[in-house]
């Protein structure tokens, strides 16, 4: 990544940790609608993936000092605060229905319009999409349990009866995929205008 | 039994999806973070596991409610709003027992592995850099900061700061002072590298000129570069700088 954009990353934090309105409003711009979908697809109701944006927001605020630039882009940091906060929401989940001894009954989906009625894919969406279809099922399936799932590399080798060795594999290899796929995407288009 | 070291970069690389997923814990997690100071292979090889995350959290955006944009800013501006008088605890903490109890056990961790309540130790234990992350890989957390207290003045100083940063965004920072015949409420000053500065508030001398103060902050001790121990009457008894241990 530039380093341009690291410096920008890290003066924006700056400015978010010193309460500038202009800062969060760029964080919410650039972040919301990722944070939102993660909600969507890991909490499964628009009101809890609403909740997740806020305490994203809050902790994000709470911890901006903490942002370093150097331990990666900012993307990463964010996004995996959000779906560290989503875990917890579904662990409490678990808890509070194994309280209640309902741990039969499957989570149930907010009754209100769903919000793919609302949906509108952006460029940059679809081509992450497409990169994601690509992936073998194996590795995609990997990928999902561990980052939508939260788990490790030794629970997914229990769950899919692999050896974590295999896990580990396949989680590396779908990732390097999916980021080989849109440098692919955005080299073919960085191609095509240069031969306009 | 003692734990395998992780220290080349066949054993890191299979760990790395694991850690950037946040999914690596303890001694592995601190193995891993090691190793990446020191390979710029192995960090490249991050830095494409993380595009992939980018990549995949891309897949799931989706267009947010409007109205959420208010609601987010406005729970904002109640945090600014408040943030001052909250952030930081002294001698209790507000965040409940789990973080009392992680408070204390870090601090009896720390001055029990180190001795630094004896201040004649405590110079020897900044050094112990081993130590410190023998603490880390038991307690967790992601780091400590050390400084030595140096006079300010002729009259003679000796003390420490540790400072130490769990992995749940909790900060606790332990300051022992010795000096001799100083007694009543001095002050501390900690400043930051983007040249601000924050009271943590009082430190109380005894009759013998030892003081000893800690306090839990959900600041992180990342910015934190100094300590300033003022006395009773306002001068400037000593200061250190805090550098990772």
């Amino acid at each position: 990544m530039p380093a341009n954009e690291l410096d920008a990353d890290q003066r924006l934090m700056r400015s978010f940790a010193a309460r500038d309105p202009g800062a969060a409003d760029t964080l919410y711009r650039r972040f919301a609608g990722r944070i939102y979908g993660l909600g969507l697809v890991m909490l499964g109701s628009d009101a809890a993936a609403q909740d997740l944006v806020q305490d994203t927001f809050v902790k994000l605020w709470r911890n901006a000092e903490r942002y370093d630039r150097s331990r990666g882009k900012l993307e990463t940091w964010v996004l995996l605060m959000a779906r560290s906060l989503a875990i917890d929401a579904i662990r409490r989940r678990v808890l509070e229905a194994r309280t209640l001894e309902r741990v039969d009954r499957p989570l149930e989906a907010d009754p209100a319009p769903g919000p793919d009625d609302r949906v509108v894919t952006i460029d940059l969406t679809e081509r992450a999409r497409r990169a994601m279809s690509s992936l073998p099922p194996e590795q995609r399936a990997a990928l999902e349990l561990a980052y939508l799932g939260g788990k490790t590399s030794a629970e997914i080798s229990d769950l899919e009866g692999i050896p974590i060795g295999t896990a580990k594999t396949r989680i590396r290899a779908a990732l390097l995929r999916l980021r080989g796929s849109m440098a692919s995407e955005v080299g073919h288009e960085e191609a095509d205008r240069d031969e306009l | 039994m003692k734990r395998p070291i992780v220290t080349n970069c066949d054993d890191v690389r299979p760990l790395l999806p694991d850690f950037v997923l946040g999914s690596l814990e303890g001694a592995g997690d601190l193995d891993v973070r090691r190793h990446l100071r020191g390979c710029s292979g192995c960090r490249r090889e991050l830095d494409a596991l993380r595009e992939g995350v980018g990549v995949f959290a891309s897949t799931m955006e989706r267009t947010a409610p409007t109205e959420l944009h208010d609601r987010v800013m406005h729970v904002l501006a109640e945090e600014w709003t408040e943030a001052d008088g909250s952030s930081r605890s002294r001698g209790h903490v507000p965040r409940g027992w789990r973080v009392t109890m992680a408070a204390s056990l870090a601090l009896a961790v720390v001055a029990a592995t180190f001795g630094i309540v004896q201040l004649g130790r405590a110079r020897d234990a900044t050094d112990d850099a081993i130590s410190f992350r023998t603490v880390l890989a038991t307690l967790g957390g992601t780091g400590f900061k050390v400084g030595t207290l140096e006079a300010a003045s002729p009259v003679p100083v000796e003390g420490s700061v540790v400072a130490y940063e769990s992995s749940n965004d909790q900060s606790f920072v332990v300051v022992f002072v010795r000096t001799p015949e100083l007694t009543g409420e001095g002050s501390l000053l900690v400043s930051r590298s983007d040249g601000t500065s924050w009271d943590p508030g009082p430190i109380e001398f005894d009759g013998d000129g030892d003081a000893a103060v800690w306090w839990v902050t959900d600041r992180s001790i990342a910015s934190m570069t100094g300590l300033t121990v003022t006395t009773p009457d306002g001068a400037t008894l000593a200061t250190a700088g805090l550098r990772p241990a």
